[in-house]
């Protein structure tokens, strides 16, 4: 029998073998009319920051360099202050609806600056159809060090963007027997007068009040300098940083509203 | 009484299997509230077992089974970056590599599926995590008018990423079309269709597995979860974690799905 009732189902056999059920179908995608199709822009905020420099010093020898870190934080949906990025709502579908076939085609508009020298690669494939079961994409990341991810999720009949972006905790940027005191936050900042004694501030680290980031760019490199090249001193290697780790991705994203039976 | 019906309306072009949102009016009129399911499945979701304008997931081409052999990532110490008297050197190297692996050649970006370990691969699957160092490799999947891609993202450290085999299920679907020339239903002895091709019996789609029938998963929410600058994805059940993943993320329901030949 070609066609044939099973309860409240309909099969269609092929010989032996069952071709197509209507209780076997795992979703019910609506027609193509109702696709939403929606051109999205969404941005990632620069991250916390902070810096580490070192003033490298010996009979000839004096040069310094400082670096800008990120700092460990986790950002999303129910954070709060500058931790929160708020869901964002980019369309709606029928109301009954209670599956959503994602698919995206998106590019980043405004890349971050380098990471220690390299670029972020973009892990979603950009400018390509992008098939993102769940709804979810990671998009950036470097090493097991950051991430950015998208969820495209429905919350009753609205279709929501949520972004997270992630930093891994970090207790010491650099050993902590390598900073200036150990890392006291007190004891960082050179206060005039000798450098050398009762303590060294050569060939030491020291921080800008927060020693848990991790590297990211070099800000200034000094090779050859005179003077004295530690943190609050006019000769030391500049602390402002020019980096700019923000994101933004433009694009489509195509949802297909589907249902799926219990 | 509201029946559950298979019927069609050939002026409208529509074949359905619904329950009847009322048993108020007459069944061979469209306009009846009792046919508001055929006539606005959208507005009555779930009264619908089947609609000919609904998109079933159908096949284009056979399921395919494919290993890639992905290469290794070498070693990477930089020269130094350092200062006189302090140096800094870097370790590891990051490649990002796209890998075409199955042609469908249709001319037109399907929708499509990639399974791996018995899931849909997910957008940044971890497929190779060697010890703690950070050494990963990390894979999403991509189409175009003509193929499927991997999209591979491979890190080293000072130790190289060693080459690894996996294996990966890509399903391609049919944008699927009426055909005119077929009627709303008929049986020519040998197949069946419904909805002027809607459904055929002699063709394949993606199905809820049958007792006994080995599948993959569809998730029915988020997949993945980042936490201390590390991602968990889960799909099917199945986990993967980078290992300084903090959080406590289980993932979604999923629907166990097979049938594909």
């Amino acid at each position: 029998m070609p066609l044939r009732r099973r309860g409240t189902a309909i099969e269609l056999v092929h010989g032996s073998r069952t071709g197509w059920a209507s209780d076997a179908a795992p979703v019910h995608l609506l027609p193509p009319a109702n696709t939403v199709s929606i051109t999205s822009t969404f941005s990632f905020p620069d991250f916390q920051k902070n810096n580490v420099m070192f003033w490298s010093k010996t009979a000839s020898i004096n040069a310094g360099i400082s670096f800008g870190t990120i700092l460990p934080g986790e950002y999303g949906p129910g954070k709060s202050g500058i931790y929160l990025l708020s869901d964002v709502t980019i369309g709606t579908v029928p109301a009954g609806v209670n599956y959503i076939d994602v698919r995206v085609n998106m590019n980043r508009s405004a890349s971050p600056s380098p990471f220690l020298y390299g670029t972020i690669y973009r892990i979603l494939p950009v400018a390509q159809e992008t098939f993102l079961p769940g709804g979810s994409a990671l998009l950036e990341g470097v090493g097991d060090i950051y991430k950015r991810t998208i969820s495209i999720i429905l919350v009753g009949t609205n279709i929501i963007l949520r972004r997270y972006q992630s930093v891994r905790s970090n207790d010491w940027v650099l050993p902590q027997s390598s900073f200036k005191d150990s890392g006291k936050a007190a004891t960082q900042v050179w206060p005039g007068g000798l450098f050398d004694s009762p303590l060294p501030w050569n060939n030491k680290w020291t921080h800008g009040g927060d020693h848990t980031g991790w590297l990211s760019n070099e800000i200034e490199k000094l090779p050859a300098e005179g003077g004295v090249l530690a943190r609050g001193s006019g000769d030391a290697p500049s602390t402002a940083d020019t980096s700019n780790y923000a994101s933004t991705w433009t694009g489509n994203i195509t949802v297909r509203p589907g249902y799926i039976h219990a | 009484m509201a029946l559950t019906r298979f019927t069609g309306f050939a002026s409208h072009d529509a074949v359905a299997l619904f329950k009847e949102a009322s048993a108020s009016g007459v069944q061979t009129n469209w306009w009846s509230v009792r046919n508001s399911p055929i006539r606005v499945p959208g507005s009555n979701l779930s009264n619908v077992y089947f609609h000919s304008d609904f998109d079933y997931y159908e096949l284009a081409r056979p399921k395919a089974t494919i290993t890639v052999s992905h290469t290794s990532v070498p070693v990477y110490i930089s020269p130094d970056i350092g200062i006189p008297g302090l140096v800094i050197k870097l370790t590891g190297q990051t490649r990002l590599n796209d890998i075409p692996i199955f042609t469908h050649g249709l001319g037109y970006v399907p929708r499509y599926m990639v399974a791996f370990g018995g899931a849909v691969l997910t957008n940044g699957t971890l497929v190779q995590d060697v010890g703690t160092d950070g050494r990963t490799r990390i894979i999403s999947a991509f189409a175009d008018a003509n193929k499927i891609y991997l999209r591979e993202l491979a890190r080293s450290t000072a130790t190289a990423l060693p080459a690894v085999s996996k294996t990966y299920e890509v399903m391609v679907f049919k944008h699927p079309t009426k055909d005119p020339s077929k009627p709303l239903f008929s049986f020519d002895g040998s197949v069946v269709q419904i909805g002027r091709g809607a459904v055929s019996s002699d063709k394949n789609y993606l199905r809820r597995v049958l007792p006994a029938e080995s599948s993959f998963d569809i998730d029915r929410g988020p997949t993945m979860d980042i936490a201390n600058g590390s991602i968990r994805v889960v799909s099917g059940g199945n986990v993967y974690s980078e290992p300084h993943y903090t959080g406590s993320f289980v993932g979604p329901a999923f629907i166990p799905v097979g049938g594909v030949v």
